[in-house]
């Protein structure tokens, strides 16, 4: 696929133990761009199946992948609108509800419940861009990959010129 | 160690301010010296020498009246680069709202040139994605709110050019089969596509 140079890439062999858990940045990536596209290309309109069971089961479940794809793009967008916001919330209240009639075995997470919940911050505070969390991320990297001898309290100065330099 | 980052970084901010006292400025300078930034400084992209200039192709001779001119790999707005397609493909993919005009869709296009005209503005020549093939069937346009279109995987053999500001934002392309290509708006502004019937 051809992207431009900012879309950050996801492992090739994503879904494979080897290819590790992804990051946050890496999901977002993978959700509103690869695996959408993927998916509507396998089991969107026009696509071939063994089965018409198959076909309108796939169907079905793309149909609902692509309400979160949809909730997920929304959330993402850096300006934010009455519109916007209560499509949101419909995209995430259908896929929640609908989640255990495709997929029975899945247990309903807290993780659910708080997404329905971003509905309102987004009315509060307007684009996640202005509150997500990346830019702590962002430092908790810089630190972790900071130079040190492990004895905290003495590196204060060289810890000022790493940081105005950087 | 927090408490160290957090501290430097307020230095660092009182340093930048336009009312930081003036022996403090000095003793930055001597700073800078002392430890230069890790950041690599960009050159300026608009200092183009004489020499680049050269005639201006045959292609976009009836396009364009200057009789040289210069040819760049990549043109930098907003921290967004914007490459030729024989650079980096995927930068070069623009989508953009033809002639200029906000009220119309943007529509894709990949570019071909980037043009330094010796005036000092920026233009872009532009090979245009082409619409789908009548009668292919878009599996996209179920979902609105995911900025996916067919097109062709073919591009318009006449160039046309654009200007930098007409430009909305980069997207992505996947060829889905010899015919469909599959364009994705990547604007984090503007999702939502009209439904093609």
């Amino acid at each position: 696929m051809d992207t431009p140079s900012w879309v950050r890439s996801v492992p090739h062999n994503f879904g494979l133990a080897a290819a590790g858990s992804l990051k946050a940045d890496e999901w977002r990536t993978m959700t509103t761009i690869y695996l959408p596209i993927a998916l509507i290309s396998m089991w969107g309109e026009g696509t071939i199946h063994p089965s018409s069971e198959d076909a309108s089961h796939l169907r079905a479940v793309l149909d609902h992948t692509m309400l979160l794809v949809c909730a997920v793009m929304l959330a993402c967008m850096r300006t934010m609108t009455d519109d916007r916001m209560k499509h949101y919330l419909k995209y995430i209240t259908l896929w929640t509800s609908q989640l255990r009639n495709l997929h029975p075995h899945i247990e309903h997470r807290v993780n659910q419940h708080m997404a329905i919940h971003i509905f309102e911050f987004l009315k509060l505070f307007g684009p996640v861009k202005s509150w997500w969390c990346f830019p702590f991320e962002r430092l908790i990297g810089q630190l972790q990959r900071l130079p040190h001898n492990h004895k905290f309290g003495t590196c204060s100065l060289s810890l000022c010129i790493y940081k105005c330099t950087f | 160690m927090v408490n160290t980052f957090a501290k430097a970084a307020k230095l660092k901010n009182w340093l930048a301010r336009p009312d930081c006292p003036e022996p403090i400025r000095e003793c930055k300078a001597i700073f800078d010296n002392a430890f230069p930034s890790t950041k690599t400084v960009d050159t300026d992209p608009d200092d183009i020498a004489a020499s680049a200039f050269v005639s201006t192709p045959r292609e976009l001779k009836h396009l364009l009246s200057d009789r040289k001119v210069a040819l760049r790999a990549r043109h930098k707005v907003d921290n967004v680069v914007y490459s030729r397609s024989s650079t980096h493909t995927g930068n070069s993919l623009i989508m953009f709202y033809p002639e200029g005009q906000w009220s119309a869709d943007p529509v894709p296009g990949s570019i071909e040139y980037v043009i330094h005209r010796q005036d000092g503005s920026i233009i872009y020549a532009v090979r245009q994605q082409l619409p789908a093939p009548l009668g292919i069937v878009d599996p996209f346009k179920h979902y609105p709110d995911f900025p996916a279109r067919v097109y062709s995987t073919s591009l318009s053999l006449n160039l046309i050019l654009v200007l930098p500001s007409w430009v909305l934002c980069h997207y992505g392309r996947w060829h889905l089969d010899d015919k469909r290509a599959v364009v994705l708006t990547l604007s984090r502004v503007r999702p939502r596509l009209a439904t093609i019937s």
